[in-house]
């Protein structure tokens, strides 16, 4: 039986994990699994772990000894919590890379890449590469990868390719999370009322689970609302979950520059020029800094060129 | 399950109701001997029937011809003629009243049962009676042949049921096979039964059913299965089966709480339905013999219930009339996704029907299950994310919704598993994974999740009464005199249309048009509720659906027709049954019909194509349908002719009558006269003539007259045209005529004076003769007519004669036709003349331009100052002064239009299709192009100072970006805000440019810190308004007119403030430019109050400065302005004071009276006729050296140099 199918022990904790509920997985214990499923939920773990910028040194080490013959999976967990804790000196690990071996190499290698080599076509053609040999349909988190690396660079036609290639996946395919999300953000970048409406309410309902202890996963789907609702225009329903993402006192670089387009529509960017000092704190790097500057570089340009004619 | 009344009519009591078979007729026997035939569906009285004397119990129609009997409680029994209306005989015999009459299904008799404890039957062809059945000994209440067999049944006061076995007298009664009868066919015959032991021939009782405890009313063999149902006085309804020996009691229906009066089977369903003098009409489960609703009128006892053969429709009479009604809707409950429609059939399961195959597949599920076992399934709804169905059933308080999976695999109708039901009335998707769910009782709206838990609960207002699908994530609320758009996510209402008792909707497949449904009225609507037409049905209306291209088809109970958005609308087939349409796909209409199938009906759309092309001036497509189709008829022409096409119709018609009047409505004389030819007719010719004549067609009118013989008009057509030559030929032909009366008409045309005394004197007319011959020295003519006269000279006593009178000579040559301008042929004629119709132009013809009645823009300026004028007077000093010229710009030069950009990036996704479909300098903003968006400003309006723009470039830019967050550790999605959300197709993709909404916000903004005497940030925020709309789209004209209204205003303003601050920077002493600049100012086109400001500075200034006449003028401009108020009594102390000088101390360049522009460079005057230029993008005025200089007004564009103008449309 598989695992992940709705009736599998795995269809929760999966769908937890890619819709950021780190918290909750961290809570599961190894036990509560039957023994073929645990070196997955270990997995989640770990990267949930990561994700919520704490330290999994403990876990892998478990793992490694619960699981001696996933050397290969550790070693690149390992070198993954490390990248998040000393960051990339001396990490050769990830650069060695070049043909990913499974499935989570070909993801996390491709994260590397994008993250601290800024290399998005080595990162795509990485996951591509592995896609092209891949013959097992449960492997489909390169493909939530690799579409929003698509996405990310505006090529909403490469995305839908990679979402049309699931055509070809037997149906079970198509009911996993992972296709649901990727599926979702598609949508929303296709834009129309019904496209964006159904993701809207796609992550509204994933909002009714306990969020009483996860702030992380609450701001994560909350923040996803503000931008669906930003893009239907809703501006009352806007100001209303910006109120809730500010009670939990997180922010995110997304955020932050959301928040600017916000005040440019209703404010009449009274606020931006703060906000964008805010953005330059908390992610110096976000593509919304880079296109001001860029922008402001072209007017500067078009100022002297229409002053000297 | 629920009573559905289709019609009423008030009269005295009715006693006896019967459907006719096929058309919508019931006849109804009073109590008051008079007969009614009445159309139900039109609720019209067709006829009144009286020849009984006394109450008429009972009424039948035949069943094939037309022909219907009566029976009455004057003994008769009475058939009557459909066609003539009259009764053709009466068959008399019984002897007491009578109580049920009836034709047999097949053989030529008539059945009737009596108070006179007989049962009869008669052949109606030789009117004779054939049989009289004894037995029964008390009053036969009811008495009906069997559907098929030869059986009789009878219900009498005497407590029993009787089954009759009449196959003894059909064989006696029915003609032999041949003349010759054989041997066997005469032993069978003589071995029939000829009396039973009560004397009864040839009919014999098969059962008696006893079990009524009181005397039986009525009883009645079911359709087709060997049951009986039978109505007491002892208030019950008895179940019975018979086989071939014997019959029994079934079961009992007990409820009823009075005589029950008449039961009968459901033709179609296992009911029974009943009515008694309880004042019910109750409805039984056949099997259960359980209640399954009862309905119940105040006033009314029930005498007899009818069911129609074919139709689900039941008929009732009671003490004050009859009511026609139906159990439960027949509309098929559907829903249509993609190429599939999904539908609950008759036997309450579900069903898909693949229109792209024209299959219906097996049965999927079944909803027997689901709610009782007889509600009906009202609405369906589908949603393709889980494959699932959202079903509503019941009524009222127990209305309830059912969420159901359906199976992936069709293998028949499985029950299902997987239900999530609710409270609702109306129930359906909103978007993948939500739906809502309408209660009526408390007005709540449920949004609820697939899970079936409640997310949100809307309250709704009291007045709405249902909800229909308003497409994702909206809903119409119904309400009785309105339907409101509602956004659920929102809880916002977003549009609102008036319109009555709306049950259906049916939306466009682009989903920009929705038509409302009522019982009679299709209203048809935009998406924003906005109404586009409506139009009224007689009969009811029942479904609705648009084809591909926009039109509108919809059926009622006996038509399929169509409209289109302009309100045509026709009728495209008749229909024999009712049907419900689902969707429209080129000729093929497919409908459900009321037993829950999916039938394919092929229609003509020639009709509505062709109008609706003709309609939307598409020509080329008129032209095709002309060449390709047999469109003809009366119809069609009128429509032509009403719709100014007379050329088009002209090509329908081969009739010459109309040929010719089309012929001559569109001024096409050559047709005309070619038709005329062949009618010959004088009206014609004459209609040719009139036509002809005021075309100056005079070849024409010469070829009529001359056909109607019409000689004096053509003389005088003649003379007009100055062709003596033919003139000389008429007073010819008159000649010949012996027209005397002509001829002398002519000789008149002509001045031929010999011709015309000779006329005289043939006419007898001497002395004029002389007269005329004498005066025109004509004398020897003169001597010979006094010669015929007898008379001597002397004896004429003539007055002074002058000269002989002239003949004029024509100035000109002989006139030909009158000149018409030259004509071009329609496109139409130009068409079919040449057969080729791609290359020609209709652009002129385009509807768009001629339509568009632009209105000015209307802004409405909430200004605070409005309210308290003297208010402002707070802040502007009174002491000081303001002054301003009223201006009209003249329109900026306008260049030519600049060259569309070439696109040279080769952006992809949704970047790609702004910059495609860019038709504004913000639009190119918005995708980020911002070299060419400078560019086009450059080229439009002739901005060369950038940096202001800095501000409003960033904004509109960013205004459109999202970054939607994905994986962590990824950089986010680059998303983006459409302008419309709505919009499915990518060449009209535009971003979101913010802007337009809040202008008149910022205006007012503007005005109060005028109002607050804060000029230079009244500047600021006027200049900022103007860099918006700089970088503005908006969607259509009346908004570009509106952005136009605004620049002119802010242009005004900081014009206006603008020398107000210089007038304040000016020394002391320079108390000429003081007042000139004061008076100038109250020129600006300011808002009124504003402008009373202007004018208040401008005469405390003056009157100040001794310049009393300036003074004395604007104290009059201020009382104009307002005549009341403290300010209006300063003005009129300035003003009487000043008019007692009347002049003016210091000379200042400023005539009041003189219409001038201001200089925004150098605030003078520019008189009219003075040379001038002007600036681009608000049409501020410069003195020409300014030429070339920036604007001081917008301090973003130059002065005078060429530019195409702005351009904000998307």
């Amino acid at each position: 039986m598989d695992a992940f199918a709705d009736s599998g022990e795995l269809y929760t904790i999966r769908n937890q994990f890619y819709t950021n509920q780190h918290r909750k997985i961290q809570e599961y214990s190894l036990d509560q699994f039957s023994p073929e499923n645990q070196l997955k939920v270990l997995e989640y773990k770990i990267r949930s772990a990561v994700a919520l910028e704490e330290d999994a040194s403990q876990l892998i080490d478990s793992g490694k000894s619960l699981f001696p013959n996933q050397e290969g999976l550790f070693q690149l967990l390992s070198a993954w919590n490390d990248l998040k804790s000393f960051g990339t000196d001396d990490l050769t690990y990830f650069d060695d890379i070049k043909l990913a071996q499974f499935e989570l190499q070909a993801v996390l290698t491709a994260i590397y890449r994008v993250k601290f080599e800024k290399d998005v076509e080595l990162a795509i053609n990485i996951l591509t590469s592995y896609i092209d040999n891949l013959n097992n349909f449960n492997e489909l988190e390169p493909f939530l990868v690799l579409v929003q690396l698509h996405l990310a660079t505006g090529n909403l036609q490469a995305a839908n390719k990679v979402m049309l290639a699931f055509q070809k996946f037997p149906d079970s395919a198509r009911d996993s999370i992972v296709y649901q999300v990727l599926e979702s953000w598609i949508l929303a970048i296709k834009g129309e009322s019904d496209n964006i409406s159904n993701v809207y309410y796609f992550y509204d309902e994933l909002l009714s689970a306990d969020f009483d202890n996860d702030p992380q996963g609450k701001f994560k789907l909350l923040n996803m609302l503000f931008v669906l609702t930003l893009q239907m225009k809703h501006y009352p329903e806007v100001q209303e979950l910006l109120v809730q993402l500010k009670d939990l006192n997180i922010t995110s670089g997304d955020f932050i520059a959301n928040q600017i387009t916000f005040d440019y529509l209703t404010n009449g960017g009274a606020q931006a020029d703060e906000l964008r000092s805010q953005l330059a704190k908390v992610d110096p790097e976000h593509q919304c800094l880079a296109e001001f500057q860029e922008k402001n570089a072209q007017f500067d340009d078009i100022v002297k060129k229409y002053q000297t004619t | 399950m629920k009573m559905l009344t289709k019609f009423e009519s008030k009269s005295s009591r009715a006693k006896g109701v019967a459907f006719h078979p096929t058309r919508p007729w019931v006849l109804v026997s009073l109590h008051s001997s008079t007969i009614q035939l009445w159309d139900y569906r039109m609720g019209t009285l067709i006829d009144r029937f009286e020849d009984h004397e006394g109450p008429v119990r009972c009424v039948n129609f035949h069943p094939t011809q037309p022909l219907f009997v009566s029976g009455g409680d004057d003994y008769t029994i009475k058939v009557w003629s459909l066609n003539t209306r009259k009764c053709i005989f009466s068959l008399n015999g019984h002897l007491d009243y009578l109580r049920a009459v009836s034709f047999h299904h097949d053989l030529p008799w008539i059945l009737s049962s009596s108070d006179d404890q007989t049962i009869r039957i008669w052949n109606w062809q030789n009117r004779q009676e054939i049989a009289c059945l004894t037995g029964h000994n008390h009053y036969v209440m009811s008495a009906q042949f069997h559907p098929k067999d030869d059986l009789i049944i009878s219900a009498s006061l005497d407590q029993t049921v009787r089954v009759w076995d009449i196959s003894g007298l059909r064989k006696k009664h029915s003609a032999p096979t041949s003349s010759a009868r054989s041997f066997e066919d005469q032993l069978q015959r003589q071995q029939l039964p000829q009396q039973d032991i009560f004397g009864n021939v040839n009919a014999i009782v098969k059962y008696v059913l006893e079990g009524h405890d009181k005397g039986v009313n009525y009883a009645t063999f079911h359709p087709t299965l060997p049951l009986i149902v039978s109505a007491g006085d002892d208030r019950l309804v008895k179940l019975w089966r018979m086989n071939a020996t014997t019959a029994w009691e079934v079961d009992t229906c007990r409820g009823h709480t009075g005589n029950v009066l008449s039961a009968i089977f459901h033709p179609q369903q296992d009911l029974i339905i009943s009515v008694a003098d309880d004042k019910t009409i109750r409805v039984w489960d056949m099997n259960r013999r359980t209640p399954v609703k009862q309905f119940r009128r105040e006033h009314d006892r029930f005498w007899l219930i009818a069911s129609h053969p074919h139709i689900n429709l039941f008929a009732t009479c009671h003490d004050s009339g009859v009511m026609v009604f139906k159990l439960e809707r027949e509309r098929p409950a559907h829903a249509i996704f993609q190429n599939k429609l999904f539908f609950v059939n008759g036997e309450k399961q579900v069903q898909c029907y693949d229109f792209s195959r024209n299959e219906t597949s097996l049965p999927m599920l079944s909803l027997k299950k689901i709610g009782k076992t007889w509600s009906f399934m009202r609405s369906l709804s589908y949603n393709q994310s889980d494959n699932s169905i959202l079903v509503t059933h019941g009524e009222g308080d127990s209305g309830q919704y059912a969420y159901i999976t359906l199976p992936k695999h069709v293998t028949g109708a499985i029950e299902p598993t997987d239900i999530r039901q609710g409270e609702g009335n109306f129930a359906c998707f909103i978007s993948r994974n939500r739906f809502v769910s309408f209660v009526k009782s408390s007005k709540t709206l449920l949004v609820k999740d697939t899970n079936n838990n409640t997310t949100k609960t809307i309250q709704l207002d009291s007045s709405v009464n249902d909800v229909l699908s308003g497409g994702p994530g909206r809903v119409l609320l119904v309400k009785t005199h309105a339907v409101v758009n509602y956004d659920v996510q929102q809880r916002k209402e977003l549009a609102e249309i008036s319109v009555n008792n709306v049950k259906y909707v049916s939306w466009s497949n682009d989903g920009q048009h929705l038509a409302l449904l009522s019982k009679h009225t299709i209203t048809i609507a935009t998406k924003d509720l906005e109404l586009v037409t409506s139009m009224h049905e007689t009969i009811r209306i029942k479904s609705a659906a648009w084809d591909d291209s926009g039109v509108l088809l919809y059926s009622t109970l006996n038509h399929i027709k169509y409209s289109l958005l302009n309100g045509d609308h026709g009728i495209i087939k008749t229909l024999s049954n009712t049907v419900y349409i689902t969707k429209v796909s080129q000729k093929q209409v497919y409908c459900l019909n009321r037993a829950g199938e999916v039938e394919v009906i092929t229609i003509d759309p020639t009709e509505y194509r062709f109008k609706k092309s003709l309609v939307n001036k598409n020509f080329n497509e008129v032209l095709r349908i002309i060449k390709n189709s047999n469109l003809v008829g009366q119809n069609i022409i009128a429509y032509l002719q009403k719709k100014g096409y007379p050329e088009v119709a002209l090509q329908f018609v081969e009739d010459p009558e109309t040929r010719f009047d089309l012929a001559v409505e569109c001024g096409n004389l050559q047709v005309a006269l070619s038709e005329a030819k062949t009618l010959n007719d004088n009206g014609i010719w004459k209609k040719l003539g009139d036509e002809a004549l005021k075309q100056g067609n005079l070849e024409i009118v010469e070829f009529v007259y001359q056909q109607i013989h019409s000689f004096d008009k053509l003389s005088f057509l003649y003379l007009c045209r100055g062709d003596s030559e033919r003139l000389a030929k008429m007073a010819t032909i008159a000649e010949h005529r012996r027209d005397l009366s002509s001829l002398m008409q002519n000789t008149l045309y002509s001045n031929d004076v010999k011709k015309r005394c000779q006329t005289l004197i043939q006419s007898g007319m001497l002395p004029l003769a002389y007269t005329l011959a004498k005066s025109n020295g004509l004398d020897d003519l003169a001597a010979d007519i006094l010669l015929e006269a007898g008379i001597s000279e002397d004896k004429v006593v003539l007055p002074e004669l002058g000269r002989p009178c002239e003949l004029p000579k024509p100035v000109e040559n002989t006139i030909e036709h009158w000149p018409l301008e030259d004509t071009t042929l329609s496109f139409f004629e130009t068409a079919l003349l040449t057969g080729k119709v791609e290359n020609l132009s209709i652009e002129e013809e385009d509807p768009q331009n001629g339509a568009e009645d632009v209105t000015r823009a209307n802004i409405d300026l909430d200004d605070p100052m409005n309210d308290d004028a003297e208010e402002e007077e707070d802040a502007w000093d009174n002491a000081d002064d303001l002054s301003i010229p009223d201006d009209e710009f003249e329109d900026a030069e306008q260049s030519n239009e600049i060259d569309v950009f070439q696109q040279s990036a080769v952006a992809e996704g949704e970047v790609g299709y702004w910059l495609r479909n860019a038709k504004t300098a913000a639009g190119y903003a918005a995708a980020g192009a911002f070299e060419q968006t400078a560019s086009m400003l450059n080229k439009q309006l002739g901005v060369v100072n950038f940096e202001p723009l800095r501000p409003r470039f960033l904004e509109v830019y960013q205004s459109s970006k999202l970054y939607l967050p994905g994986i962590d550790d990824l950089p986010a999605m680059k998303d983006y805000i459409r302008a419309d959300n709505d919009e499915d197709n990518p060449n009209k993709f535009h971003p979101l440019i913010p802007g337009f909404d809040n202008l008149e916000d910022r205006l007012s903004v503007g005005f109060k810190h005028f109002k607050a005497n804060q000029l230079p940030e009244a500047i600021k925020v006027f200049r900022d308004i103007i860099y918006t709309i700089t970088l503005l789209t908006v969607a259509d004209d009346e908004e570009q007119e509106k952005c136009e209204e605004i620049l002119r205003l802010c242009r005004e303003y900081i014009l206006g403030l603008s020398m107000e601050l210089a007038r304040r920077a000016l020394g002391p002493d320079d108390i000429k430019r003081n007042l000139e600049l004061a008076a100038y100012f109250t020129r600006a086109g300011l808002q009124g109050p504003h402008r009373i400001n202007a004018l208040q500075v401008a005469m405390t200034q003056s009157f100040k400065n001794k310049n009393y006449a300036s003074a004395s003028y604007f104290a009059g401009e201020v009382l104009a302005a307002s005549a009341s108020g403290q300010r209006a009594d300063q003005a009129r102390k300035i003003k009487a004071k000043s008019d007692l000088i009347s002049k003016d101390a210091i000379e200042i360049d400023f005539d009041p009276y003189a219409e001038f522009d201001i200089c925004c460079a150098s605030f003078t005057p520019i008189y009219k006729g003075e040379p001038s230029v002007s600036e681009a993008l608000v049409g501020a005025k410069y003195k020409e050296q300014y030429k070339g200089q920036l604007c001081s007004i917008t301090k973003i564009t130059a002065i005078g140099v060429p530019a195409s103008g702005l351009r904000l449309k998307s």
